[in-house]
C-alpha cells in the first residue's frame, strides 16, 4: 500500500469535499429549474424528465461511485 | 495491514459491491413500475398537491445526500468528527423528509375528514400512496442503517481502509435519492393539477 504525507492526505480530502460541494450546487440548481420549468411549460414531462435523468446522473456517478464496480482495487 | 490482506478487503468489497446494485437494479424495477403506472393512469394530469411541501421535502432530501456524502468522505481520510456530525446532519434531515411527507403531505396530523387525498381516493389516491409510501419504507430502512453505522463508529468499527458498511449505506441513501429525483416531478409537476 503507498504511504501518503498528512499534507497530501488533507488536501485529497478538502478536493473530495469540495467536489462535493460543487454536485450539490448543480443538483440544487437543476432542481430551481425544475420548478421554474414546470411553471412556465404547465408541466412538460419531456423537459422535467430530462432534467430528473441529468441529476440522476450526478448523483450515480459523483455520490454513488458507480465506476468502482469496474476498478480494479476500491477502498 | 499486510498485502495478502489488503488484497482479501478489496475483492471482498468488489464482489459487496457488486451484489448491492444487482439488488438496487431490482429496486429500480420496482420504483420504475411504479412510475409506468403513474404515467398510464393519470396521464398529463396530476392530483392539487401543495407545491411548497413539495419542494421542501425534496431540498430536505437532497441535502441529506449531501451530507451522507461528507460522511463517506470523513471516514475515508479517517476525520471522525466530521463522519458522526454529517451523520447525525443526515439523520436528521431523512427524520424530516419522512414527517414531512406523513404528516403533511399524507394528512395524518389532521382529523381524517379534513384530509383532502386518502388511499381510498381513486387512482389519484392510491397511486400517490402507493409510491409515496414505498418511498417512505425505504426512507425508513435508510435511517435504520444510519443508526447502525453511527452505532458502530462510536465503537471505532470502521477505518480509513476498511467501511464497506458506510458504503453501503451512503450508496443506499444516494439510491433513495435518486428514486425521489423522478418521483418528485412524476408527483408534483408533471401535467395539470387536478382537484380530486
Amino acid at each position: 500500500m503507498t504511504e501518503h504525507s498528512p499534507t497530501s492526505t488533507k488536501s485529497r480530502k478538502t478536493a473530495a469535499f469540495g467536489l462535493g460541494v460543487r454536485i450539490f450546487v448543480w443538483l440544487a440548481i437543476l432542481t430551481g429549474v425544475e420548478f421554474g420549468v414546470s411553471l412556465a411549460t404547465d408541466g412538460s414531462a419531456t423537459l422535467l424528465l430530462i432534467m430528473a435523468v441529468a441529476k440522476v446522473a450526478l448523483i450515480v456517478y459523483y455520490f454513488m461511485h458507480i465506476y468502482s464496480l469496474w476498478r480494479e482495487e476500491g477502498h | 495491514m499486510t498485502a495478502v490482506a489488503s488484497h482479501v478487503v478489496h475483492n471482498r468489497t468488489k464482489f459487496n459491491r457488486l451484489g448491492l446494485w444487482l439488488f438496487l437494479i431490482t429496486e429500480v424495477a420496482m420504483f420504475g413500475s411504479f412510475l409506468v403506472m403513474r404515467f398510464y393512469y393519470w396521464g398529463n394530469t396530476r392530483p392539487d398537491l401543495d407545491q411548497t411541501i413539495g419542494l421542501i421535502v425534496t431540498s430536505v432530501l437532497l441535502i441529506s445526500s449531501f451530507f451522507m456524502n461528507r460522511a463517506e468522505v470523513a471516514i475515508a481520510h479517517n476525520d471522525r468528527l466530521n463522519y458522526f456530525v454529517s451523520l447525525l446532519i443526515t439523520g436528521a434531515l431523512g427524520t424530516a423528509f419522512l414527517l414531512g411527507v406523513v404528516f403533511i403531505e399524507w394528512g395524518l396530523a389532521l382529523p381524517p375528514a379534513e384530509r383532502h387525498l386518502t388511499p381510498q381516493s381513486g387512482l389519484f389516491g392510491s397511486i400517490l400512496f402507493l409510491m409515496t409510501g414505498m418511498h417512505a419504507l425505504h426512507v425508513l430502512t435508510g435511517l435504520i442503517f444510519i443508526l447502525a453505522i453511527i452505532i458502530k463508529g462510536l465503537r471505532n468499527k470502521y477505518t480509513a481502509e476498511s467501511h464497506w458498511a458506510v458504503e453501503f449505506t451512503a450508496i443506499y441513501w444516494h439510491f433513495v435519492d435518486v428514486v425521489w429525483v423522478f418521483f418528485y416531478p412524476a408527483l408534483y409537476l408533471i401535467g395539470h393539477a387536478t382537484h380530486v
